[in-house]
């Protein structure tokens, strides 16, 4: 079960129906054993409602007619070209807008960086972080359905060199093994900072996990009806988290672990 | 993005007559929002006038495909928070400070009878409360529940991270719910 702050984000899309199945389980989930939660999302949901039964009395104020002849009469005002431009340069929400999502992108999830943080594993945990990563996988691919984002391999790359110092190699032509893309994120779990990469194998969203400084044995686990498989490279543990048929997912984590460096 | 792609941009004329048409197609909408920024008729009617001449002057700089209504929602915003800082006061930004520091509200919404209170608010009632909202969780509620913006488009009209939007339309909710209950229960 996640945290009340680790569905904090996506409590809202919630409640106005935004999330899938996978991330709607997630919350119903938590909502079952939290009645803190449960009752935020009972008066958000009421309020929610409430708003839209009066929407078309809400929406039925309407501008004055001569405020409309006025504003339908600026469209022939002269305009000066140099200052037209002058303005326009400044009224450019929609391309100003993106890097200030990609931004608020990170900031929803990330609330501190303290560099390379070393876990202490027992093999008794393995459980508890699978259903934790996995947790996390529905929340961020919930999130990124909404955001819309995508990033490219070189972005990934770099943002895994900066954030944790990791010279990442990510499989090249993946697209031939039916893999794309979506972007990385930084995840914060209980332990510390995790690298996240999404991609998508033939539609499905598969998440691999990098959780640096941790020793793990190789594991294969189930939780909340996804597969977790768990390997080492290198000195740093892999989690790989889909849920799609035995085969499906034997297929992705043998692609992965022989491509991902 | 390519204006090539839509057959309706093709001719410059079509273009500005068709952007303009649309654009005046959001007139409504930009005064009712107006009137919950300045909550006066009068400086409501003068904000939505300056975002028009703002917009048609700007025409060249939308980009042909995207969200006009959002970019024509954007720059009211933009445009009440520059007059808002000319007159040096910045409230806005005090209010929205104030208001991240807020926290979590009680939780004692039952199951129930309160939910079913709130069914009986009636529209008069209902307006007054959100203009009652503080302004930052005002904003984000009328954008996402009355205007149905997407969270993405409430953040660049707001200029603040899509998370913040988030967590402004939640505790907007949550305070508009508390308010009604007290004010149905003390009536009960």
């Amino acid at each position: 079960m996640s945290s009340c702050t680790g569905i904090d984000a996506i409590v809202t899309p919630y409640v106005d129906g935004e999330l899938d199945h996978d991330a709607r389980g997630l919350v119903d989930a938590h909502l079952q054993g939290c009645a803190v939660c449960r009752a935020r999302v009972t008066a958000e949901r009421a309020a929610y409602a409430l708003v839209k039964r009066r929407q078309a009395d809400l929406r039925g104020v309407c501008a004055p007619d001569s405020l409309r002849e006025r504003c339908a009469a600026l469209r022939r005002a002269p305009v000066v070209p140099w200052s037209a431009r002058a303005v326009g340069a400044r009224l450019r929400p929609s391309r100003s807008t993106r890097p200030m999502v990609r931004l608020a992108f990170a900031a929803t999830v990330l609330i501190a960086v303290a560099g390379t943080i070393f876990y202490r594993v027992t093999a008794g945990a393995q459980q508890a972080i699978a259903a934790e990563l996995t947790a996390d996988h529905a929340k961020c691919f919930a999130l990124n359905s909404i955001l819309r984002t995508h990033q490219s391999v070189g972005e990934v790359e770099a943002y895994l060199r900066s954030g944790f110092d990791w010279e990442a190699a990510l499989p090249e032509q993946a697209e031939h093994a039916d893999m794309h893309l979506v972007g990385s994120r930084p995840c914060l779990y209980e332990r510390g900072l995790v690298a996240h990469i999404m991609y998508r194998h033939r539609g499905v969203p598969v998440s691999i996990f990098m959780l640096p400084g941790v020793q793990h044995a190789s594991n294969v686990l189930r939780a909340f009806g996804h597969d977790a498989i768990i390997w080492n490279d290198h000195g740093r543990t892999f989690v790989l988290i889909a849920k799609a048929s035995p085969e499906q997912v034997q297929q992705v984590a043998t692609f992965v672990r022989a491509s991902l460096h | 993005m390519s204006e090539a792609q839509s057959p309706l941009w093709d001719a410059p004329a079509d273009r500005t007559a068709l952007f303009e048409a649309e654009a005046l197609a959001a007139l409504d909408g930009l005064y009712r929002t107006a009137l919950r920024l300045t909550r006066v008729p009068a400086d409501s009617e003068d904000l939505v006038q300056e975002t028009y001449l703002k917009a048609f002057r700007a025409a060249e700089s939308f980009t042909p495909g995207t969200n006009l209504r959002a970019w024509m929602f954007t720059i009211l915003h933009n445009t009440f928070r520059n007059r808002l800082r000319d007159r040096a006061r910045e409230p806005v930004q005090a209010d929205s400070e104030a208001v991240e520091r807020v926290g979590d509200l009680p939780s004692s919404a039952g199951e129930t009878p309160e939910t079913l209170l709130l069914r009986d608010v009636l529209a008069p009632e209902l307006q007054a409360a959100i203009d009652d909202l503080p302004e930052a969780f005002r904003q984000a509620v009328w954008l996402r529940d009355v205007e149905e913006f997407a969270y993405a488009d409430i953040a660049g009209m707001l200029g603040v991270p899509i998370g913040t939007v988030m967590s402004r339309i939640s505790r907007g909710r949550r305070l508009l719910f508390e308010r009604l209950n007290r004010g149905k229960l003390a009536h009960v």
